[in-house]
């Protein structure tokens, strides 16, 4: 297992993650623990989001952007990690771990 | 109203804290520590962002609500907090 898979593992292993998605710079979904239907509704609906955050974040200062979105809802809390092409979706539920 | 402007300065007055802004539903701010023009700019930008983000959220569960926004970037981090909007 190299190292990003040994550190996806160890995220998804953490207490109240319910799910770990790696998209890769074509939007494609390489890595999830989820099921595929809710792999692809989470990666396109996410992945527009955060397209749009990153227009926003130009908007406001061209050498500026953004690498993580921390979206919390009553039932959890959903984190955007983003870096060059790639990004994570991780999904915490907010009632369990840190 | 005074109940607010206590907690702006509060707000204002942590270590690291750039500005504060407060928005109405229309995105229009109605309480700033920023100049006029970087106040209108964010509002704008951000309620409709925010909107989007929640429009995400009820998407993918219809009975679940946004209730905080956190945007870290390179530069500095923009929290918005939706309060019940």
């Amino acid at each position: 297992m190299n190292e990003a898979e040994k550190t996806i593992k160890r995220i998804q292993a953490q207490k109240g993650v319910e799910g770990v998605i790696v998209v890769n710079a074509e939007g494609i979904p390489i890595e999830s623990n989820l099921d595929h239907q809710r792999t692809l509704h989470y990666t396109y609906n996410f992945q527009q989001l955060l397209a749009r955050t990153q227009r926003v974040m130009k908007d406001l200062d061209p050498q500026n952007e953004a690498t993580l979105l921390d979206i919390q809802t009553e039932k959890n809390n959903i984190l955007v990690s983003t870096d060059k092409d790639y990004f994570m979706i991780a999904m915490k539920n907010s009632r369990e771990g840190p | 109203m005074a109940e607010v402007e206590d907690t702006l300065k509060r707000i204002q007055s942590i270590n690291g804290v750039i500005g504060t802004i407060v928005v109405n539903a229309e995105g229009i701010p109605i309480r700033s520590t920023l100049d006029n023009s970087t106040s209108v700019q964010y509002a704008g930008l951000l309620h409709q962002l925010t909107m989007k983000a929640r429009g995400t959220v009820r998407d993918i569960d219809p009975q679940n609500d946004l209730s905080f926004l956190r945007i870290r970037s390179k530069k500095h981090e923009i929290m918005v907090s939706t309060g019940g909007l």
